[in-house]
């Protein structure tokens, strides 16, 4: 027997090494993306008092009531913090980007494919999570989404029960990233198929789990609002250009989708998951990694017999794939290395964060109190490293929308009206990057430059 | 006569009417109307830079000299009129073979409807009047008669390939999607060892020959490569897909309507039902991914979806296949001529007689007409200019390439007033400015002590060097 057929020891055992490379792998990389720490300072206000419903870090949208969607995720990236520095924060990247990838190894090893066909399968998932690589709680998010699909799969493989792990798995997964929305978009036309009252009761069920956050049904919002007018001035919300690496891979695995779909046997039910997951991943940028997670299993089901298709329509009539290999040894091994490349996460995660894109040598510079404006992607890092200075704007973009985007926007690019705006809002600092629009005029006009770095320059506004 | 020809009739009469009624006001078209004036009063073709003031002399490719000729004639022929009767009857062509195409797949009027008109509301991302209509009217062409050689009902009119790619060379730069079109059919002819692959092969090879008389030879072949790795940088046509646009949710509807239909059928179900998978890989893949990559290419996306969509369908639902009623041949021509002239009579009576330029500067012409100096400009006024104010040579227009790099950079640099942009203004000595009053360059100007010469509030803003 080979391990196509392999027992699920094995399929666990070899899903795990898979997910531990990729985690020790992925430990080696820097901390320091511009939301990780606003996500962190929300994690420690969580832990301090719960989720906070009042803004409490700009001086534009003070005082504003703000949604706490990814609550849960940002406490475990807070408790991490607190237990393991800057190397706890990225062991819990490292070790869920490791579960995404294992989760979906696992499950394309479940569809009868080869092993080697199914870590080709799982090969886009790895490069399309590349992107959103980042210390967040959507990364966690994705987590729960390869488990979905785990679920799912299994559920349409005759196992109806499985949808009722969705229940738990999607109470936690509403309270950590708002993608859950995503999730019950792919359990609902499962559930229908299904036509059985037990499925249709875990769909309910999960539905009903979701509205279980701080936020209730409102945690749909922010993300709706996100989903169908999507921010495209921020990068990782653009619409995906194929002709850029991470472009190039969603396109090759649409491709690798399609010319399946057209040359195998994969039947509709292929449809209730791929559909609504194609559709997702060419909104944006930062949606591509879906359809490599749930690319992953379809194309180890059935991208064999595709190409076994092609090659009869050819008139290749023998393609064949050769025996699958069988060793007892694979499964100790994998577990081996598993568990070491687990365990080397915690000795290779950096232990500081990569401040070199920030304007560290602005802090001292800075003053206490309202009136800073800033850059939008330097928003977080002020949160973190400059607590007694409000900013204007962060990554966190749903207090801000449209009216303090809107302003900023005037000011930042010296649009008509640029120091109207700054008297009337009470700017009394710009820190900026220097090739923007407004340093270029407020240097034209002779404003006193308080500090001045390498990618910055903090200016201070005349009274 | 099959009742699919004079349903395909209907569409196209539809489209055409449709189109005849919308005035003109792509930004391009004054830029080609010039440049096919020129051609036709110098009696050369035009391959370097009269309009600009930036890259005057600089040589560029005269690759759609036909396709503008043709606009210039078509002007001088019926005016603003003319131009709109020229875009109907290319829309009219395109959706005509669009339509055949899918209804040979597919004869049922009401399960090939659908994806036709969805195809047609895609088809009007490029009604633009430039030379790109040529292309959007014979890509359905080489569709087509592909399909109807592929099916084994008649490959006569393939010989018509190679003089249409000929022509289509000369019309517009893109004539290489028909060659891509023609490379598939040819393949996936020669792997499945089709009756017809000699007569693809040798039509491909006829077809590539003729298309390199064109000015720029082979060359222009490679522009493809560079216009793909370049173009959605600049150009804001160019850009990839939002399947949250109008257009690009239609775009995505089709293709996820095709996905689950595959999906559906399966391999045998496709073979028997809708036609060879390896064929409709072939064909919807790559121009599925390249009206993802770049949305001013999602017509040709629709065009390979509609027929198969039609087709897939209703198969994957279990509908039979029906076949196309006949019906009395008199009859029939007299219904293709009435719809023939429809688009017409309404051109005659409807047309829009002057363009929409509610878009451009129009007021600024007088102040413009009454001073000298360079001009610096919005990018897509920059052909409205080269035919309304002629004697202010461009600073940059729709022409991009003869301004890629450093004209495009210091254009940038300049009207976002980023870090040297006053060197941008000294270096190309301007004088005026004539801009969106939200530029940052506008403002900035202002502060300057440049005086505002001329402006409609919103709109534009015409300043001058103080």
């Amino acid at each position: 027997m080979g391990l196509a057929r392999a027992s699920m020891r094995a399929r666990v055992a070899l899903a795990a090494a898979v997910g531990g490379i990729v985690a020790i792998t992925s430990a080696f990389l820097p901390v320091g993306d511009p939301d990780a720490f606003w996500h962190l300072a929300l994690g420690r206000a969580v832990l301090a008092s719960g989720p906070p419903h009042i803004e409490a870090y700009s001086w534009t949208a003070a005082n504003t009531s703000v949604q706490s969607d990814q609550w849960l995720g940002q406490l475990v990236l807070a408790l991490a913090y607190e237990s393991f520095g800057w190397k706890g924060v990225a062991m819990v990247r490292a070790l869920a980007g490791g579960a995404t990838i294992a989760l979906t190894a696992f499950v394309a090893l479940g569809e009868r494919a080869r092993p080697l066909v199914a870590i080709l399968a799982t090969l886009p998932a790895l490069l399309l999570l590349r992107g959103v690589w980042t210390e967040r709680p959507q990364l966690l998010a994705l987590v729960a989404f390869a488990a979905v699909v785990v679920l799912l799969r299994a559920a349409l493989r005759g196992q109806a029960r499985a949808l009722w792990t969705c229940v738990p798995l999607f109470l936690v997964w509403a309270n950590v990233h708002g993608s859950y929305a995503l999730g019950l978009a792919m359990l609902a036309p499962v559930a229908l198929w299904l036509r059985r009252r037990d499925a249709l009761l875990a769909l309910a069920a999960s539905a009903i789990a979701t509205l279980l956050t701080p936020a209730g049904p409102g945690a749909l919002t922010a993300p709706a609002e996100h989903f169908l007018r999507p921010p495209r001035y921020i990068q990782e919300w653009a619409v995906p250009e194929l002709i850029t690496p991470a472009g190039l891979v969603l396109a090759v695995t649409l491709a690798a989708v399609l010319v399946t779909a057209l040359h195998g046997r994969a039947g509709g039910r292929e449809a209730l998951i791929l559909v609504p997951v194609v559709f997702v991943a060419l909104t944006a940028a930062r949606h591509a990694a879906f359809l490599g997670i749930a690319a992953a299993p379809f194309l180890a089901a059935h991208g064999p017999g595709a190409l076994r298709g092609i090659a009869e329509n050819v008139g290749i009539r023998q393609l064949a794939f050769g025996p699958a290999g069988t060793s007892r040894i694979v499964a100790p091994v994998s577990v081996a290395i598993a568990v070491l490349s687990i365990a080397g996460t915690a000795i290779v995660a950096p232990t500081q964060p990569d401040l070199r894109a920030y304007p560290v040598a602005a802090l001292p510079a800075l003053r206490a109190g309202p009136g800073l404006l800033n850059e939008y992607d330097w928003g977080g890092f002020l949160i973190w490293y400059a607590p007694a200075t409000k900013v204007f704007i962060d990554g966190r973009l749903s207090p801000y929308v449209p009216s303090v985007v809107d302003d900023y926007t005037t000011v930042i690019e010296a649009h008509p009206g640029w120091r109207e705006t700054i008297t009337r809002l009470g700017v009394r600092q710009l820190l900026v990057r220097p090739d923007r629009a407004l340093a270029v005029r407020a240097r034209e006009l002779g404003w006193r430059e308080a500090a001045a770095g390498p990618g910055f320059v903090l200016l201070d506004v005349p009274r | 006569m099959r009742a699919t020809h004079v349903l395909a009739a209907v569409f196209a009469s539809a489209a055409a009417t449709l189109a005849v009624t919308e005035p003109a006001r792509d930004p391009d078209l004054f830029w080609h109307l010039a440049t096919g004036s020129w051609m036709l009063d110098h009696g050369r073709l035009l391959d370097r830079d009269v309009f600009s003031f930036t890259r005057v002399g600089t040589p560029y490719s005269a690759g759609q000299w036909l396709g503008q000729v043709a606009l210039e004639l078509a002007f001088r022929a019926g005016g603003w009129v003319g131009i709109e009767l020229l875009r109907a009857a290319l829309i009219g062509v395109a959706t005509l073979f669009l339509s055949r195409a899918a209804l040979r797949i597919q004869p049922h009027p009401g399960w090939s409807a659908v994806p036709i008109v969805g195809a047609i509301l895609l088809s009007r991302l490029a009604w633009g009047d430039r030379p790109q209509l040529f292309t959007l009217a014979l890509f359905p062409v080489f569709l087509d008669l592909l399909l109807r050689a592929r099916r084994g009902e008649g490959a006569r009119p393939l010989y018509a390939l190679p003089a249409l790619a000929l022509l289509w060379a000369n019309l517009h730069g893109a004539y290489i999607l028909g060659l891509a079109l023609l490379v598939v059919f040819v393949i996936e002819a020669q792997l499945v060892r089709h009756p017809m692959r000699r007569y693809l092969a040798i039509t491909l090879v006829a077809s590539a020959l003729a298309s390199s008389f064109n000015p720029s030879g082979l060359i222009a072949l490679t522009w493809a490569r560079s216009y793909a790795a370049s173009a959605g940088q600049r150009v804001a046509e160019e850009r990839p897909t939002d399947v949250l646009s109008p257009a690009g949710a239609l775009y995505a509807l089709l293709l996820l309507v095709a996905l689950a239909a595959a999906l559906l059928l399966g391999r045998s179900g496709l073979s028997a039902k809708v036609g060879p998978p390896l064929l409709w890989s072939g064909v919807i893949v790559p121009f599925a991914l390249l009206g993802l990559a770049i949305q001013r290419q999602l017509p040709y996306a629709g065009d390979v979806l509609a027929p198969f969509v039609a087709a897939a369908v209703p198969a994957a639902l279990g509908r039979t296949r029906s076949s196309s009623p006949r019906l009395p041949r008199p009859l029939a021509l007299a219904a293709i001529g009435a719809l023939a002239v429809l688009p017409v009579a309404v051109g005659a009576l409807a047309a829009p007689r002057e363009p929409d330029l509610a878009g451009y500067p129009t007021g600024a012409l007088a102040e413009l007409r009454a001073r000298r100096g360079n001009l610096l400009h919005e990018y897509d006024w920059g052909g409205y200019l080269i035919r309304a104010a002629p004697d202010h040579p461009t600073f940059i227009d729709g022409r991009l390439f003869p301004f890629v790099p450093d004209v495009l950079a210091d254009w940038s640099k300049a009207v976002a007033a980023q870090p040297g942009y006053a060197e941008v203004l000294e270096r190309h000595d301007i004088h005026l400015v004539l801009l969106r009053p939200q530029r940052p360059l506008a403002a900035a100007l202002g502060e300057r002590g440049w005086p505002v010469v001329a402006q409609e509030p919103g709109r534009w803003v015409l300043l001058a060097r103080p």
